[in-house]
């Protein structure tokens, strides 16, 4: 086990050193010279040559690359070219706040996703699967921007029970924020909610055909014991793994979502950068991003491993 | 309460199948009686209704349907207890050990887990104390280690491993019956072998009744008092084992043994027999005996009329499904080895390499 989390953790490793590559190769390529969208149309020669010396913009490309992963490893983001300010805290902030929403989405969404799916598999081809599963599939259907703005105007204008607006303050506690990650968090649970709904209703019909299941039933077991203890221990397994895997999603993902409601997560904050040509902030959230994927998918692997006794990680 | 004879007595027993072309006989008018710690062999070829009967027994049909007769067990009528009583009959009255153990055990459980929780779920033990006791009935079933194997899973054991972890589990509750549907038949030769005589202890040493279900004449002989031979769903023969080994009744029954080598004889003189054509699909059943296309005794009243089951000896209790069993009993007329001998003369050309007991099981052309 110590031995695979170890190998997995140098793929990881060269997994954003790759990325890094890209990013880095990416930003040099887009059109525009960095020193004249910092200090704009105005700027004399004299001032762009100097800048240009400042931050090492004349040096090799490769020497470029090294500095900048170097500063990047050691915390040293640098400063946002749009509002001046230090990049490193932005990005945790925004981070926090993503992960606050993310953890209110899941928990709103695997229950009702999981029993949901759980009830569906249970009775298949009958008439709750059927409901269960068209109602999923139509939700799933629509997009983020329409279930979001729909809700809006459910929750908010008409019922007036909970914010439109989720522009929560920097320093806003997780118990403040509450009430004004509901919506967005419903919204994102609407778009997971069919998709891990049907993975558990799979993962239990094929399941309930094992042998395993007849053992169980033959040997005089009650009906919850059944379904709780041998059929969901392994119909929710690959459940888990995506759960997990959806995690790097809500923490970067939720552009669409975050933009509707005014939340200031990482995907807000990637737009802006875009919005602004903000290169120094660009590639620190898209690397923050590809990190968030990749140790979400680390996560899920190693839970698929730990609970699926059938997996030799050596 | 009706007074039946028997622990289980399975009475006019017919089972149907759904399908595209209606229902579907797969069993028909089978009765069967099993004694306390009787050990009774269910005979019968691939699609003959032997694990239709055995599944139906337990009430734990998937497709098919009852539609006639009775289960009788312990006086209580199974096919029309309500379901929720079935819970205190599974696992505690009646267990049953499947075909393949590999799939039968959940993957994902420890092995000493999947033992003690049919202890808690019956015998009320506490946690503890059934871990205990699941470790000592993998000792019981000669499992070297059993502490490590109780923290197992499924997957780490070997095929005979995991069939006696199957066995410990269905004789935990010291149930008064047992079903084997097949335990053998995925296991090598000498697994199986070590498996039957593990079997064939237990049940001596606790009067535990048994059905035997499988295809394997051999394993009959060395596991059950009394066997049932099945064709087509229907019950064609039915005696004690040493009784029907010395002296088939029924033209079947012939051809089954004579399909499988005798022991002591050499290779060079074997000559299989086999039956020749095949078993009737469902829902293409002839008129008369089920058997008849393909009796070497056949006549004209065998393809007119279905014989009913007869009493045969009345002592030992043998029947016998066949018009013309009063004449293979008396030998008269040549009726049976003149039968034996024509179908070897079609069917019996090839050699085959001798195997103890039958236990190849491609040892003919078409499967005990």
């Amino acid at each position: 086990m110590t031995k695979y989390i170890i190998r997995r953790l140098g793929f990881l490793a060269l997994t954003l050193l790759l990325t890094s590559l890209i990013v880095f190769a990416v930003t040099q390529l887009l059109p525009g010279d960095v020193a004249r969208i910092v200090l704009g149309r105005e700027a004399g020669e004299e001032a762009l040559a100097a800048f240009r010396e400042t931050y090492g913009l004349n040096d090799p490309l490769p020497v470029q690359y090294v500095n900048w992963l170097g500063n990047f490893l050691s915390g040293n983001w640098g400063t946002s070219i749009s509002t001046r300010t230090d990049i490193f805290p932005t990005v945790m902030q925004r981070l926090r706040n993503s992960a606050m929403l993310a953890v209110v989405t899941l928990m709103i969404s695997v229950p009702l996703a999981v029993i949901l799916g759980v009830i569906a598999g249970l009775n298949e081809d009958k008439l709750a699967d059927n409901v269960i599963s068209i109602a999923s599939l139509a939700v799933v259907g629509l997009p983020e921007f329409v279930t979001g703005l729909v809700l809006i105007e459910l929750f908010a204008r008409r019922l007036d029970w909970l914010p439109a607006n989720s522009s929560i303050r920097v320093d806003a506690t997780f118990a403040e924020a509450l009430p004004m990650l509901i919506l967005p968090a419903l919204t994102a649970t609407l778009v997971l909610l069919a998709y891990i709904a049907r993975l558990t209703r799979a993962g239990v019909v094929e399941e309930l055909k094992r042998p395993y299941v007849r053992t169980a039933i033959l040997k005089g077991l009650p009906r919850r014991t059944v379904i709780v203890k041998h059929v969901l221990r392994n119909a929710l397994l690959p459940t888990i793994t995506v759960i997990a895997i959806s995690f790097g999603w809500l923490i970067s993902g939720l552009i669409v979502i975050e933009n509707v409601f005014n939340y200031p997560g990482i995907g807000r904050l990637l737009v802006f950068s875009i919005d602004r040509r903000d290169l120094p902030t660009l590639q620190a959230v898209t690397m923050i991003t590809v990190l968030g994927f990749a140790i979400a998918n680390l996560i899920a692997d190693l839970l698929y491993a730990a609970l699926n006794p059938r997996i030799r990680l050596d | 309460m009706e007074s039946k004879p028997g622990l289980l007595h399975v009475e006019d027993l017919t089972v149907a199948y759904h399908t595209g072309a209606g229902w579907l006989e797969a069993v028909r008018d089978f009765t069967l009686t099993i004694a306390p710690g009787q050990t009774y062999g269910l005979v019968g070829e691939s699609g003959s209704g032997k694990s239709t009967i055995a599944l139906t027994i337990m009430r734990y049909l998937r497709n098919g349907r009852s539609r006639q007769g009775a289960v009788w067990f312990n006086g209580r009528n199974l096919l029309t207890l309500p379901p929720h009583d079935m819970a205190h009959i599974w696992g505690k009255e009646i267990s049953f050990v499947p075909q393949d153990p590999l799939s039968a055990l959940n993957p994902s459980l420890r092995i000493g887990e999947q033992i003690a929780e049919v202890l808690r779920q019956h015998l009320h033990l506490d946690k503890k104390s059934a871990a205990a006791r699941a470790i000592a009935l993998l000792d019981m079933v000669r499992i070297p280690d059993p502490p490590r194997v109780a923290a197992s899973y499924p997957h780490q054991l070997s095929g005979g491993m995991q069939q006696r972890v199957m066995i410990a589990m269905a004789l935990s509750t010291e149930p008064p019956l047992l079903i084997l549907d097949e335990p053998t038949t995925n296991l090598d030769v000498t697994t199986q072998a070590a498996v039957l005589d593990l079997l064939r202890e237990l049940i001596a040493a606790r009067q535990t009744a048994v059905l035997y279900v499988t295809h394997n004449l051999g394993v009959v002989a060395q596991v059950c008092d009394r066997v049932a031979v099945l064709y087509a769903g229907e019950l064609v023969e039915d005696a004690p084992t040493h009784a029907l080994y010395r002296q088939p009744l029924h033209p079947y029954t012939q051809g089954l043994l004579d399909s499988v080598p005798q022991l002591g004889q050499h290779k060079a003189q074997i000559q299989l027999a086999a039956i020749p054509g095949q078993i009737p699909a469902l829902g293409q059943r002839p008129t008369g005996c089920v058997f008849a296309p393909r009796c070497p005794l056949a006549v004209e009243i065998c393809h007119a009329e279905r014989p009913f089951l007869d009493t045969a000896a009345a002592e030992n209790g043998r029947f016998v499904r066949c018009h013309r069993w009063p004449e293979i009993a008396a030998g008269e007329g040549g009726v049976k080895k003149e039968g034996r001998r024509e179908r070897k003369r079609e069917e019996g050309r090839g050699k085959r390499r001798r195997e103890e007991g039958g236990e190849r099981r491609d040892c003919c052309r078409w499967r005990i």
